[in-house]
């Protein structure tokens, strides 16, 4: 019988590795800079969030949990703010989004 | 202190350290490959974002709670160098 913190820890686990894999397709296979920023800020953000969480679940109430609970606010707050900050930096350098019909 | 992990989530975990770290290797493609600096820059934060799920992940499998500080230390630094290319994509100068 599987105790019930374990498979919570292996379901959030999991679900933050589908979210990588969600976030590194759309790494690699869209078109321009802005849809892969717009595809792995959320999904990358979310997985290793996800992840935190599973690990938060296995070590309990303690020290870890306390570091692993800074860890996700960090996350949260800086990850999204570090894409933003890329992506304004390459629109005033002058990168063109791309469009439907581009390259054709 | 979970020192001694159950053996579905030893198995788990460790699956997932494999499949985070070849998904890490899939990112250097688009910093190899990325025509434009910026490209380069957002799969780097990914690199980096990654690196810190797999670090509290090793954290997981070996029951040190040490690694989480590592990980916590690795959010900072990845944070800061990406601001400081913003600024210089924009600003061509990072400290006026």
């Amino acid at each position: 019988m599987v105790a019930p913190a374990t498979a919570v820890a292996a379901a959030l686990v999991a679900g933050g590795l589908a979210f990588t894999v969600v976030a590194l397709v759309g790494l690699v296979r869209l078109p321009d800079l802005y849809s892969r920023a717009h595809a792995t800020s959320k999904s990358e953000t979310l997985g290793a969030l996800l992840a935190l969480a599973g690990a938060a679940v296995v070590f309990g109430a303690g020290q870890p949990t306390l570091k692993l609970a800074l860890l996700a606010v960090f996350v949260l707050v800086t990850s999204p703010t570090a894409t933003h900050a890329i992506v304004r930096s390459a629109h005033e350098q002058g990168i063109e989004p791309w469009t439907r019909g581009d390259g054709e | 202190m979970a020192s001694e992990l159950p053996a579905l989530l030893d198995t788990a975990v460790f699956a997932a350290l494999v499949l985070a770290s070849g998904l890490t290797l899939l990112a250097g493609y688009r910093v190899i490959v990325g025509p434009t600096t910026p490209d380069r820059v957002v799969a780097l934060d990914t690199i980096g974002t990654n690196v810190v799920a797999i670090a509290v992940l090793y954290a997981l499998q070996t029951g040190e709670g040490l690694f989480v500080t590592v990980s916590l230390v690795l959010a900072i630094i990845g944070f800061v160098s990406t601001i400081a290319v913003a600024r210089f994509v924009t600003e061509g100068d990072i400290i006026e």
